[in-house]
Protein backbone atom coordinates (compact mmCIF):
# COMPACT_ATOMS: atom_id res chain seq x y z
CA UNK A 1 0.00 0.00 0.00
CA UNK A 2 2.80 2.36 0.97
CA UNK A 3 4.62 1.42 -2.23
CA UNK A 4 1.57 2.18 -4.32
CA UNK A 5 1.09 5.53 -2.66
CA UNK A 6 4.67 6.56 -3.21
CA UNK A 7 4.34 5.52 -6.83
CA UNK A 8 1.23 7.66 -7.16
CA UNK A 9 3.03 10.61 -5.58
CA UNK A 10 5.93 10.24 -7.98
CA UNK A 11 3.53 10.13 -10.88
CA UNK A 12 1.72 13.25 -9.69
CA UNK A 13 5.01 15.03 -9.17
CA UNK A 14 6.19 14.03 -12.62
CA UNK A 15 2.92 15.20 -14.11
CA UNK A 16 3.11 18.53 -12.31
CA UNK A 17 6.67 18.99 -13.52
CA UNK A 18 5.68 18.08 -17.06
CA UNK A 19 2.89 20.60 -17.04
CA UNK A 20 5.10 23.28 -15.57
CA UNK A 21 7.67 22.67 -18.27
CA UNK A 22 5.46 22.48 -21.30
CA UNK A 23 2.38 24.39 -20.21
CA UNK A 24 0.23 21.95 -22.08
CA UNK A 25 -2.03 19.08 -21.30
CA UNK A 26 -0.93 15.85 -19.69
CA UNK A 27 1.76 14.44 -21.92
CA UNK A 28 1.20 11.41 -24.04
CA UNK A 29 3.51 8.52 -23.23
CA UNK A 30 3.66 9.51 -19.57
CA UNK A 31 1.91 7.73 -16.69
CA UNK A 32 -1.64 8.99 -16.14
CA UNK A 33 -1.85 10.92 -12.86
CA UNK A 34 -3.79 9.06 -10.21
CA UNK A 35 -7.06 10.60 -9.01
CA UNK A 36 -10.28 9.76 -7.22
CA UNK A 37 -13.53 11.63 -7.82
CA UNK A 38 -17.14 11.15 -6.82
CA UNK A 39 -19.77 10.53 -9.44
CA UNK A 40 -23.06 12.44 -9.46
CA UNK A 41 -24.60 9.86 -7.12
CA UNK A 42 -21.76 10.28 -4.63
CA UNK A 43 -19.89 7.06 -5.42
CA UNK A 44 -16.13 7.36 -5.57
CA UNK A 45 -14.16 6.18 -8.59
CA UNK A 46 -10.38 6.07 -8.69
CA UNK A 47 -8.24 5.65 -11.76
CA UNK A 48 -6.31 2.88 -9.99
CA UNK A 49 -9.60 0.99 -9.67
CA UNK A 50 -9.73 0.70 -13.48
CA UNK A 51 -6.20 -0.59 -13.94
CA UNK A 52 -6.08 -3.17 -16.69
CA UNK A 53 -8.71 -1.40 -18.78
CA UNK A 54 -8.69 1.37 -21.32
CA UNK A 55 -10.03 4.58 -19.80
CA UNK A 56 -11.37 7.65 -21.60
CA UNK A 57 -11.48 10.94 -19.70
CA UNK A 58 -13.92 13.36 -21.32
CA UNK A 59 -13.91 16.89 -19.91
CA UNK A 60 -17.42 18.19 -20.30
CA UNK A 61 -19.81 21.07 -19.64
CA UNK A 62 -23.26 20.29 -21.00
CA UNK A 63 -24.04 23.99 -21.54
CA UNK A 64 -20.95 24.75 -23.61
CA UNK A 65 -21.96 25.17 -27.30
CA UNK A 66 -19.10 22.95 -28.47
CA UNK A 67 -20.19 20.17 -26.11
CA UNK A 68 -23.81 20.66 -27.14
CA UNK A 69 -22.80 20.05 -30.74
CA UNK A 70 -21.70 16.54 -29.83
CA UNK A 71 -24.56 15.74 -27.43
CA UNK A 72 -27.47 17.22 -29.38
CA UNK A 73 -26.43 15.21 -32.42
CA UNK A 74 -25.93 12.02 -30.39
CA UNK A 75 -22.28 11.86 -31.44
CA UNK A 76 -20.80 11.68 -27.93
CA UNK A 77 -23.41 9.25 -26.61
CA UNK A 78 -22.80 6.91 -29.56
CA UNK A 79 -19.08 6.83 -28.75
CA UNK A 80 -19.78 6.26 -25.06
CA UNK A 81 -22.10 3.38 -25.92
CA UNK A 82 -19.84 1.82 -28.56
CA UNK A 83 -16.74 1.77 -26.38
CA UNK A 84 -18.25 0.94 -23.00
CA UNK A 85 -19.69 -2.10 -24.81
CA UNK A 86 -16.07 -2.98 -25.63
CA UNK A 87 -15.21 -2.84 -21.92
CA UNK A 88 -13.64 0.63 -22.18
CA UNK A 89 -14.20 2.79 -19.10
CA UNK A 90 -15.60 6.18 -20.14
CA UNK A 91 -15.48 8.89 -17.48
CA UNK A 92 -17.14 12.23 -18.20
CA UNK A 93 -15.59 14.81 -15.86
CA UNK A 94 -17.04 18.23 -15.13
CA UNK A 95 -14.63 20.70 -13.53
CA UNK A 96 -17.08 23.63 -13.50
CA UNK A 97 -16.80 25.50 -10.20
CA UNK A 98 -19.90 26.26 -8.12
CA UNK A 99 -21.73 29.21 -9.69
CA UNK A 100 -20.11 28.64 -13.08
CA UNK A 101 -21.64 27.29 -16.25
CA UNK A 102 -22.06 23.52 -16.23
CA UNK A 103 -22.06 23.14 -12.43
CA UNK A 104 -25.16 21.44 -11.07
CA UNK A 105 -26.59 20.18 -7.80
CA UNK A 106 -26.92 16.41 -7.33
CA UNK A 107 -30.61 16.52 -8.36
CA UNK A 108 -29.91 18.68 -11.40
CA UNK A 109 -27.08 16.35 -12.41
CA UNK A 110 -29.32 13.30 -12.37
CA UNK A 111 -31.86 15.12 -14.55
CA UNK A 112 -29.28 16.47 -16.96
CA UNK A 113 -27.51 13.17 -17.52
CA UNK A 114 -30.91 11.58 -18.20
CA UNK A 115 -31.93 14.40 -20.53
CA UNK A 116 -28.64 14.22 -22.44
CA UNK A 117 -29.07 10.43 -22.73
CA UNK A 118 -25.43 10.21 -21.75
CA UNK A 119 -24.12 6.70 -21.22
CA UNK A 120 -20.58 6.92 -19.91
CA UNK A 121 -19.37 4.56 -17.20
CA UNK A 122 -19.71 7.48 -14.79
CA UNK A 123 -20.12 11.25 -14.71
CA UNK A 124 -17.61 12.62 -12.21
CA UNK A 125 -17.68 16.05 -10.60
CA UNK A 126 -14.49 17.97 -9.97
CA UNK A 127 -15.91 21.23 -8.62
CA UNK A 128 -12.62 22.34 -7.09
CA UNK A 129 -10.90 21.73 -10.44
CA UNK A 130 -8.01 19.76 -8.93
CA UNK A 131 -8.18 16.85 -11.34
CA UNK A 132 -8.81 19.14 -14.32
CA UNK A 133 -5.70 21.12 -13.49
CA UNK A 134 -3.73 17.94 -12.76
CA UNK A 135 -4.44 16.84 -16.33
CA UNK A 136 -4.08 20.34 -17.77
CA UNK A 137 -7.64 20.25 -19.12
CA UNK A 138 -8.28 23.59 -20.78
CA UNK A 139 -11.31 23.06 -22.96
CA UNK A 140 -14.64 21.34 -23.14
CA UNK A 141 -14.76 18.99 -24.86
CA UNK A 142 -11.21 17.72 -24.25
CA UNK A 143 -10.31 14.07 -24.06
CA UNK A 144 -7.59 11.75 -22.84
CA UNK A 145 -7.23 8.05 -23.54
CA UNK A 146 -5.34 5.94 -20.99
CA UNK A 147 -4.20 2.41 -21.72
CA UNK A 148 -4.44 -0.60 -19.35
CA UNK A 149 -0.90 0.12 -18.14
CA UNK A 150 -2.12 3.60 -17.07
CA UNK A 151 -0.15 5.46 -19.70
CA UNK A 152 -1.73 8.39 -21.54
CA UNK A 153 -1.96 7.40 -25.20
CA UNK A 154 -4.11 10.24 -26.54
CA UNK A 155 -4.60 13.86 -25.51
CA UNK A 156 -6.59 16.52 -27.30
CA UNK A 157 -9.71 17.22 -29.29
CA UNK A 158 -12.53 14.81 -30.01
CA UNK A 159 -12.20 15.42 -33.74
CA UNK A 160 -10.76 17.71 -36.39
CA UNK A 161 -13.82 19.99 -36.67
CA UNK A 162 -13.40 22.89 -34.27
CA UNK A 163 -16.40 24.74 -35.70
CA UNK A 164 -20.05 24.46 -34.78
CA UNK A 165 -21.25 23.55 -38.27
CA UNK A 166 -23.11 20.28 -37.74
CA UNK A 167 -23.14 19.58 -41.48
CA UNK A 168 -19.38 19.03 -41.32
CA UNK A 169 -19.58 16.41 -38.56
CA UNK A 170 -20.09 13.55 -41.01
CA UNK A 171 -16.68 14.29 -42.56
CA UNK A 172 -14.93 14.66 -39.21
CA UNK A 173 -11.85 12.63 -38.37
CA UNK A 174 -12.59 11.38 -34.87
CA UNK A 175 -9.22 11.23 -33.11
CA UNK A 176 -10.55 9.49 -30.00
CA UNK A 177 -12.18 6.76 -32.06
CA UNK A 178 -8.97 6.38 -34.06
CA UNK A 179 -6.88 6.13 -30.90
CA UNK A 180 -9.19 3.60 -29.23
CA UNK A 181 -9.58 1.46 -32.34
CA UNK A 182 -5.81 1.36 -32.86
CA UNK A 183 -5.01 0.66 -29.23
CA UNK A 184 -7.71 -2.03 -28.91
CA UNK A 185 -6.16 -3.70 -31.98
CA UNK A 186 -2.73 -3.40 -30.31
CA UNK A 187 -1.56 -0.93 -32.93
CA UNK A 188 0.20 2.38 -32.31
CA UNK A 189 -1.94 5.50 -32.15
CA UNK A 190 -1.36 7.47 -35.33
CA UNK A 191 -2.29 10.92 -33.98
CA UNK A 192 -1.60 10.86 -30.24
CA UNK A 193 -1.72 14.65 -29.62
CA UNK A 194 -4.01 17.30 -31.04
CA UNK A 195 -4.98 20.82 -30.02
CA UNK A 196 -8.27 20.71 -28.13
CA UNK A 197 -10.94 23.23 -29.10
CA UNK A 198 -14.08 24.54 -27.49
CA UNK A 199 -15.04 26.51 -24.42
CA UNK A 200 -12.67 27.13 -21.55
CA UNK A 201 -13.06 24.81 -18.58
CA UNK A 202 -15.05 26.87 -16.08
CA UNK A 203 -12.64 26.55 -13.12
CA UNK B 1 -3.41 46.99 -25.36
CA UNK B 2 -3.92 50.31 -23.60
CA UNK B 3 -3.07 52.06 -26.81
CA UNK B 4 -5.75 50.20 -28.70
CA UNK B 5 -8.39 50.98 -26.15
CA UNK B 6 -7.41 54.62 -25.98
CA UNK B 7 -7.42 54.86 -29.75
CA UNK B 8 -10.91 53.45 -29.88
CA UNK B 9 -12.43 55.80 -27.34
CA UNK B 10 -14.27 57.69 -30.02
CA UNK B 11 -15.60 54.45 -31.37
CA UNK B 12 -16.77 53.29 -27.98
CA UNK B 13 -18.73 56.50 -27.48
CA UNK B 14 -20.28 55.99 -30.88
CA UNK B 15 -21.25 52.44 -29.99
CA UNK B 16 -22.84 53.63 -26.76
CA UNK B 17 -24.99 56.06 -28.73
CA UNK B 18 -26.00 53.32 -31.12
CA UNK B 19 -26.68 50.89 -28.29
CA UNK B 20 -29.20 53.40 -26.98
CA UNK B 21 -30.99 53.35 -30.32
CA UNK B 22 -30.75 49.58 -30.51
CA UNK B 23 -32.52 49.27 -27.17
CA UNK B 24 -35.59 50.80 -28.84
CA UNK B 25 -35.82 48.56 -31.87
CA UNK B 26 -34.80 45.38 -30.10
CA UNK B 27 -37.65 45.87 -27.64
CA UNK B 28 -40.10 45.71 -30.54
CA UNK B 29 -39.55 41.98 -30.93
CA UNK B 30 -41.02 40.83 -27.64
CA UNK B 31 -39.51 37.36 -27.92
CA UNK B 32 -36.02 38.64 -28.60
CA UNK B 33 -33.77 39.48 -25.71
CA UNK B 34 -32.21 42.94 -26.18
CA UNK B 35 -28.73 41.56 -26.22
CA UNK B 36 -27.18 44.30 -28.31
CA UNK B 37 -25.26 41.96 -30.58
CA UNK B 38 -25.39 42.95 -34.19
CA UNK B 39 -24.04 42.20 -37.65
CA UNK B 40 -24.10 45.29 -39.85
CA UNK B 41 -22.76 46.05 -43.31
CA UNK B 42 -21.33 49.52 -43.87
CA UNK B 43 -20.42 50.94 -47.28
CA UNK B 44 -17.35 53.10 -47.54
CA UNK B 45 -18.88 55.04 -50.41
CA UNK B 46 -22.50 55.53 -51.38
CA UNK B 47 -21.95 54.37 -54.97
CA UNK B 48 -19.75 51.80 -56.64
CA UNK B 49 -18.22 52.16 -60.07
CA UNK B 50 -18.25 49.36 -62.63
CA UNK B 51 -14.67 48.18 -63.09
CA UNK B 52 -13.45 49.71 -59.84
CA UNK B 53 -12.92 47.95 -56.51
CA UNK B 54 -14.96 48.87 -53.45
CA UNK B 55 -14.87 48.10 -49.75
CA UNK B 56 -17.58 47.19 -47.28
CA UNK B 57 -17.18 46.76 -43.55
CA UNK B 58 -18.79 43.93 -41.65
CA UNK B 59 -19.35 45.30 -38.19
CA UNK B 60 -19.64 42.68 -35.46
CA UNK B 61 -20.87 44.23 -32.26
CA UNK B 62 -20.97 42.31 -29.00
CA UNK B 63 -22.53 43.09 -25.67
CA UNK B 64 -20.32 45.56 -23.76
CA UNK B 65 -17.25 43.79 -22.38
CA UNK B 66 -17.78 40.63 -24.42
CA UNK B 67 -15.47 39.65 -27.24
CA UNK B 68 -15.60 37.95 -30.59
CA UNK B 69 -12.69 36.33 -32.38
CA UNK B 70 -9.88 36.78 -34.88
CA UNK B 71 -9.14 34.26 -37.68
CA UNK B 72 -7.27 32.16 -35.11
CA UNK B 73 -9.46 32.29 -32.01
CA UNK B 74 -6.60 30.99 -29.85
CA UNK B 75 -7.01 28.44 -27.06
CA UNK B 76 -10.82 28.61 -27.05
CA UNK B 77 -13.68 30.16 -29.01
CA UNK B 78 -14.42 30.30 -32.71
CA UNK B 79 -13.51 32.49 -35.67
CA UNK B 80 -16.39 34.24 -37.46
CA UNK B 81 -17.46 32.55 -40.70
CA UNK B 82 -18.80 34.87 -43.43
CA UNK B 83 -20.96 33.81 -46.35
CA UNK B 84 -21.62 36.39 -49.03
CA UNK B 85 -24.55 36.83 -51.36
CA UNK B 86 -23.22 38.79 -54.31
CA UNK B 87 -24.75 39.94 -57.60
CA UNK B 88 -23.25 38.74 -60.87
CA UNK B 89 -20.21 40.79 -61.76
CA UNK B 90 -19.14 41.37 -58.16
CA UNK B 91 -16.36 39.26 -56.66
CA UNK B 92 -14.93 39.17 -53.13
CA UNK B 93 -11.15 39.62 -53.28
CA UNK B 94 -10.34 39.49 -49.58
CA UNK B 95 -11.41 40.16 -46.01
CA UNK B 96 -8.99 41.98 -43.72
CA UNK B 97 -9.19 41.32 -40.00
CA UNK B 98 -7.70 44.11 -37.87
CA UNK B 99 -4.95 43.25 -35.39
CA UNK B 100 -6.76 41.48 -32.56
CA UNK B 101 -6.35 41.98 -28.87
CA UNK B 102 -4.40 39.25 -27.12
CA UNK B 103 -6.63 38.33 -24.21
CA UNK B 104 -4.79 36.21 -21.64
CA UNK B 105 -6.84 34.64 -18.89
CA UNK B 106 -6.14 31.70 -16.60
CA UNK B 107 -3.28 30.31 -18.64
CA UNK B 108 -5.09 30.55 -21.96
CA UNK B 109 -4.92 33.09 -24.76
CA UNK B 110 -7.72 34.31 -27.00
CA UNK B 111 -7.24 36.53 -30.03
CA UNK B 112 -10.29 38.72 -30.42
CA UNK B 113 -12.08 42.00 -30.27
CA UNK B 114 -13.81 43.44 -27.24
CA UNK B 115 -17.11 45.26 -27.92
CA UNK B 116 -16.88 45.46 -31.68
CA UNK B 117 -14.80 45.06 -34.80
CA UNK B 118 -14.95 46.08 -38.44
CA UNK B 119 -13.81 43.43 -40.89
CA UNK B 120 -12.95 45.13 -44.17
CA UNK B 121 -14.13 43.22 -47.23
CA UNK B 122 -12.74 44.18 -50.64
CA UNK B 123 -14.64 43.54 -53.85
CA UNK B 124 -13.86 43.72 -57.54
CA UNK B 125 -16.50 44.66 -60.12
CA UNK B 126 -16.64 43.79 -63.81
CA UNK B 127 -15.81 46.73 -66.00
CA UNK B 128 -18.16 46.16 -68.89
CA UNK B 129 -21.18 44.89 -67.06
CA UNK B 130 -24.43 46.84 -67.12
CA UNK B 131 -25.44 46.45 -63.49
CA UNK B 132 -29.14 46.60 -62.70
CA UNK B 133 -29.37 49.22 -60.01
CA UNK B 134 -29.30 49.10 -57.14
CA UNK B 135 -27.00 46.14 -56.61
CA UNK B 136 -27.60 44.15 -53.45
CA UNK B 137 -24.80 42.68 -51.34
CA UNK B 138 -25.61 40.42 -48.43
CA UNK B 139 -23.59 38.68 -45.76
CA UNK B 140 -24.51 35.92 -43.30
CA UNK B 141 -22.23 35.47 -40.33
CA UNK B 142 -21.83 32.58 -37.92
CA UNK B 143 -19.93 33.98 -34.99
CA UNK B 144 -19.38 33.52 -31.32
CA UNK B 145 -19.27 35.96 -28.43
CA UNK B 146 -17.72 35.05 -25.10
CA UNK B 147 -17.17 36.48 -21.67
CA UNK B 148 -17.57 33.97 -18.83
CA UNK B 149 -19.61 31.83 -21.17
CA UNK B 150 -19.83 31.58 -24.96
CA UNK B 151 -22.85 32.18 -27.14
CA UNK B 152 -22.92 31.13 -30.80
CA UNK B 153 -24.76 33.66 -32.98
CA UNK B 154 -26.08 33.93 -36.49
CA UNK B 155 -26.56 37.30 -38.07
CA UNK B 156 -26.97 38.83 -41.49
CA UNK B 157 -27.33 42.15 -43.22
CA UNK B 158 -27.91 43.42 -46.74
CA UNK B 159 -26.86 46.64 -48.41
CA UNK B 160 -28.12 48.24 -51.60
CA UNK B 161 -25.57 50.22 -53.52
CA UNK B 162 -26.02 52.47 -56.51
CA UNK B 163 -23.66 52.10 -59.44
CA UNK B 164 -22.01 55.22 -60.79
CA UNK B 165 -21.91 55.25 -64.60
CA UNK B 166 -18.42 56.68 -64.74
CA UNK B 167 -15.63 57.05 -62.28
CA UNK B 168 -16.20 60.77 -62.08
CA UNK B 169 -19.82 60.30 -61.05
CA UNK B 170 -18.77 57.67 -58.56
CA UNK B 171 -16.32 60.09 -57.01
CA UNK B 172 -18.97 62.76 -56.83
CA UNK B 173 -21.34 60.48 -54.98
CA UNK B 174 -18.63 59.32 -52.66
CA UNK B 175 -18.94 60.18 -49.01
CA UNK B 176 -16.15 58.25 -47.31
CA UNK B 177 -16.87 57.17 -43.76
CA UNK B 178 -13.82 58.21 -41.70
CA UNK B 179 -14.25 55.13 -39.56
CA UNK B 180 -12.86 53.09 -42.46
CA UNK B 181 -9.54 54.86 -42.15
CA UNK B 182 -9.35 54.13 -38.47
CA UNK B 183 -9.92 50.39 -38.96
CA UNK B 184 -7.64 50.26 -41.98
CA UNK B 185 -4.87 51.68 -39.79
CA UNK B 186 -5.30 48.65 -37.53
CA UNK B 187 -5.09 46.13 -40.38
CA UNK B 188 -1.78 44.30 -40.89
CA UNK B 189 0.26 45.36 -43.91
CA UNK B 190 1.81 42.93 -46.39
CA UNK B 191 5.45 42.31 -45.47
CA UNK B 192 6.80 43.30 -48.88
CA UNK B 193 10.58 43.36 -48.86
CA UNK B 194 10.84 41.65 -45.49
CA UNK B 195 13.04 38.63 -44.92
CA UNK B 196 11.15 35.90 -43.08
CA UNK B 197 12.55 32.49 -42.12
CA UNK B 198 11.07 29.79 -39.93
CA UNK B 199 13.07 26.76 -38.84
CA UNK B 200 12.32 23.87 -36.54
CA UNK B 201 14.76 23.65 -33.65
CA UNK B 202 15.01 21.47 -30.58
CA UNK B 203 13.54 24.24 -28.43
CA UNK B 204 10.72 25.31 -30.73
CA UNK B 205 10.15 27.17 -33.95
CA UNK B 206 12.84 29.75 -34.70
CA UNK B 207 11.31 32.75 -36.43
CA UNK B 208 13.84 35.11 -37.94
CA UNK B 209 12.78 38.33 -39.61
CA UNK B 210 14.50 41.23 -41.27
CA UNK B 211 12.15 44.21 -41.61
CA UNK B 212 12.10 46.06 -44.90
CA UNK B 213 14.10 49.26 -44.84
CA UNK B 214 10.99 51.32 -45.41
CA UNK B 215 9.01 49.76 -42.58
CA UNK B 216 9.74 52.72 -40.33
CA UNK B 217 10.34 50.63 -37.23
CA UNK B 218 12.66 51.78 -34.47
CA UNK B 219 15.89 49.81 -34.06
CA UNK B 220 14.61 48.43 -30.76
CA UNK B 221 11.06 47.72 -31.95
CA UNK B 222 11.76 43.98 -31.52
CA UNK B 223 11.36 44.51 -27.76
CA UNK B 224 7.64 45.04 -28.32
CA UNK B 225 7.15 42.35 -30.98
CA UNK B 226 4.85 39.37 -30.78
CA UNK B 227 3.92 36.87 -33.47
CA UNK B 228 0.27 35.86 -33.70
CA UNK B 229 0.04 32.61 -35.71
CA UNK B 230 -2.87 32.05 -38.05
CA UNK B 231 -3.08 28.31 -37.42
CA UNK B 232 -4.58 27.08 -34.17
CA UNK B 233 -2.52 24.68 -32.07
CA UNK B 234 0.87 25.10 -33.74
CA UNK B 235 2.43 27.39 -31.16
CA UNK B 236 2.07 27.80 -27.42
CA UNK B 237 0.27 31.14 -27.21
CA UNK B 238 0.87 31.67 -23.52
CA UNK B 239 4.66 31.26 -23.53
CA UNK B 240 6.66 34.49 -23.62
CA UNK B 241 8.30 35.22 -26.96
CA UNK B 242 11.82 36.30 -26.26
CA UNK B 243 12.86 38.34 -29.28
CA UNK B 244 16.45 39.38 -29.71
CA UNK B 245 18.31 41.45 -32.26
CA UNK B 246 21.01 39.84 -34.36
CA UNK B 247 22.41 42.60 -36.50
CA UNK B 248 19.63 43.80 -38.77
CA UNK B 249 17.62 40.63 -38.14
CA UNK B 250 15.35 39.84 -35.20
CA UNK B 251 14.82 36.34 -33.92
CA UNK B 252 12.69 34.47 -31.39
CA UNK B 253 12.32 30.80 -30.54
CA UNK B 254 8.58 30.20 -30.38
CA UNK B 255 7.48 27.37 -28.12
CA UNK B 256 5.52 24.63 -29.84
CA UNK B 257 1.85 23.98 -29.18
CA UNK B 258 0.20 20.56 -29.26
CA UNK B 259 0.27 20.42 -33.08
CA UNK B 260 3.71 21.80 -33.98
CA UNK B 261 4.39 23.23 -37.44
CA UNK B 262 6.00 20.69 -39.75
CA UNK B 263 8.80 21.08 -42.27
CA UNK B 264 7.41 22.26 -45.58
CA UNK B 265 4.33 23.75 -43.99
CA UNK B 266 3.55 27.38 -44.64
CA UNK B 267 3.77 29.36 -41.41
CA UNK B 268 1.43 32.31 -41.58
CA UNK B 269 0.66 34.95 -39.05
CA UNK B 270 0.91 38.54 -38.02
CA UNK B 271 3.89 40.20 -36.38
CA UNK B 272 2.54 42.83 -34.03
CA UNK B 273 4.49 45.71 -32.54
CA UNK B 274 2.76 47.22 -29.55
CA UNK B 275 2.96 51.01 -29.32
CA UNK B 276 5.59 52.51 -27.05
CA UNK B 277 4.46 52.60 -23.44
CA UNK B 278 2.75 55.91 -22.80
CA UNK B 279 1.90 56.42 -26.47
CA UNK B 280 -1.82 56.28 -25.74
CA UNK B 281 -3.16 57.30 -29.14
CA UNK B 282 -1.06 54.90 -31.17
CA UNK B 283 -2.39 51.62 -32.50
CA UNK B 284 -0.23 48.53 -32.85
CA UNK B 285 1.61 48.25 -36.15
CA UNK B 286 1.50 44.86 -37.78
CA UNK B 287 2.69 42.97 -40.82
CA UNK B 288 1.39 39.74 -42.29
CA UNK B 289 4.21 37.21 -42.50
CA UNK B 290 4.54 33.97 -44.37
CA UNK B 291 7.41 31.51 -44.52
CA UNK B 292 7.89 27.89 -45.51
CA UNK B 293 9.00 26.02 -42.40
CA UNK B 294 12.43 24.42 -42.73
CA UNK B 295 13.31 21.18 -40.97
CA UNK B 296 16.01 20.89 -38.32
CA UNK B 297 19.44 21.93 -39.56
Amino acid sequence: MAGMRSHAIQVVAAAALGMALCGWAQEVGKPAPEFALKDIAGKEHSLAGFKGKFVVLEWTNYDCPFVKKHYETGNMQALQKAYTEKDVIWLSICSSAPGKQGHFTAEEWAERVKKEKATPTAVLTDADGKVGKLYGAKNTPQLFVINPEETVIYSGALDDQPGLDREKMKDAVNYVKQALDAALAKKPVETPVTAPYGCTVKY
Amino acid sequence: MMGVRAGLNGGIRWVSALAGLCGCWCAEGADRAPTGEQVRLVAERAAVTAGAPFTLAVELRTRPGWHTYWMNPGDSGLAPALRWQLPDGVRLTGVAFPVPERIEEEGMVSFGYTDRVWLLADFATEKDRAFAEPIEVGVSVDWMVCLDTCVPLKGSDTLRLTVGGAAADGEKAAVADPEFGRWRARTPQPANGWGVQAQITRRGLALRIRPAAGAGLAADAWKRARFYPLRRGGLDLVAPQRWRADGAAWEAILRNGPEPHKAGESLEGVLVFEPEPGDRDAVPRAWSLRATVKGRP
